[in-house]
């Protein structure tokens, strides 16, 4: 199948119902432009609606609702936390998106898919007392905290790629199952 | 009829600086962070100064689910968020001092802010080198996941989400607690 690259700016990027999405993984601009890669006609790009979403993933009906929830950050307001909190943008799903499917691939099921009232996404696992929280920034940066609530907790920046996302959840499992 | 009590709006009195290291911050968190109330909250819902909270000595728990808000076109609305969860946390807990590089010493400290609406409202803020900054942008990011977990960890849940509470039209008689919270 031929990969087309279009370049969308922020606010047109929405997807249709029934059409694969393949988000690549080229980082996003400051611009706010998403680079991206599909194998469809663009022209769906133009009409659909961003509440019709369907992921390119064949997966348990459980990793349908995490992409759903995850998209469906993106309507939050300004002001969603009763305060001044900014929504998840594109950025920060891009890469939480990239992360889910990760974690997919290998059945690995994160606890939660929430916004951050800082401006972004987190998903976290937990295992007993222990978690990591994943947090993916709207300035596109993501951070993973470890914390079994009573240790100091620990902090690493995360490589935002497929390459840096399988090194990340080969530490989570490190952390919370071994 | 507003929901705001009396007691609770500025009625002309003065800030108060000084806080008890035993007094309270309230904090309401949004359903969209936390809806389950059996399951636990998470950093997600731990903001960076500046953070907007609402003083013990001066407010009730419950008080954090009625306030003024600002909508698009700039015309103030009051909201009442029922359901909404309120955590609170001790002055004396917030992590109050963070180094970065041996050279920026970062702390942090609460600051009565009283609004019309709202004697109780104050606010947690931070410092590098005694200068008021916003923590988003200026505190080391590496930081920012620590200083909100350390701060979760010291919450204390004062409504849980959808828990039922009235809201309480006199003012508290000291900064601790008066509970339960009446329903």
């Amino acid at each position: 199948m031929v990969k087309n690259t279009l370049i969308v700016p922020e606010p047109m990027l929405t997807y249709a119902p029934g059409v694969p999405v393949v988000l690549s993984h080229v980082p996003p601009k400051p611009s706010g432009n998403l680079v991206i890669q599909f194998d469809v006609n663009p022209d769906f790009f133009a009409s659909s609606s961003r509440d019709n979403v369907t992921v390119d993933i064949e997966e348990s009906t459980d990793w349908g609702q995490l992409f759903a929830k995850l998209d469906g950050l993106l309507n939050l307001p300004n002001g969603w936390d009763g305060y001044r909190a900014a929504p998840p943008n594109l950025t920060g799903r891009y890469y939480a998106r990239s992360f889910l499917q990760s974690l997919a691939q290998g059945n690995y099921v994160p606890y939660q898919v929430v916004p951050s009232v800082i401006g972004g996404v987190g998903v976290n696992r937990r295992r007993g007392n222990k978690k990591v929280y994943v947090e993916f920034n709207n300035n596109g940066k993501v951070h993973a905290l470890y914390s079994d609530g009573t240790s100091p907790p620990r902090v690493e920046q995360v490589q935002p790629d497929k390459s840096g996302f399988h090194i990340l959840i080969r530490r989570m499992r490190a952390y919370l199952d071994e | 009829m507003s929901r705001i009590p009396a007691a609770m709006r500025e009625n002309n009195r003065h800030p108060v600086p000084h806080f008890d290291q035993e007094e309270f911050l309230y904090r309401r968190i949004p359903p969209d962070c936390w809806d389950d109330p059996a399951a636990p909250i998470d950093v997600n819902a731990v903001n960076l100064p500046d953070i907007s909270v609402g003083r013990s000595r001066f407010g009730h728990p419950e008080w954090l689910r009625v306030d003024i808000v600002i909508d698009a076109a700039g015309q103030k609305h009051e909201r009442y968020f029922e359901q909404w969860a309120v955590i609170g946390f001790k002055v004396n807990d917030i992590p109050s001092e963070r180094w970065a590089d041996g050279v920026f010493h970062y702390t942090f400290a609460s600051f009565h802010d009283p609004e019309e609406h709202n004697y109780p409202h104050s606010e947690i803020r931070c410092f590098q080198n005694g200068v008021h900054v916003n923590a988003l942008e200026k505190l080391p990011e590496e930081m920012h996941l620590k200083w909100r977990e350390l701060l979760l960890r010291s919450k204390t849940i004062f409504l849980k989400p959808r828990q039922p509470a009235a809201i309480r039209q006199t003012a508290p008689v000291s900064h601790k607690p008066e509970l339960p919270i009446p329903q």
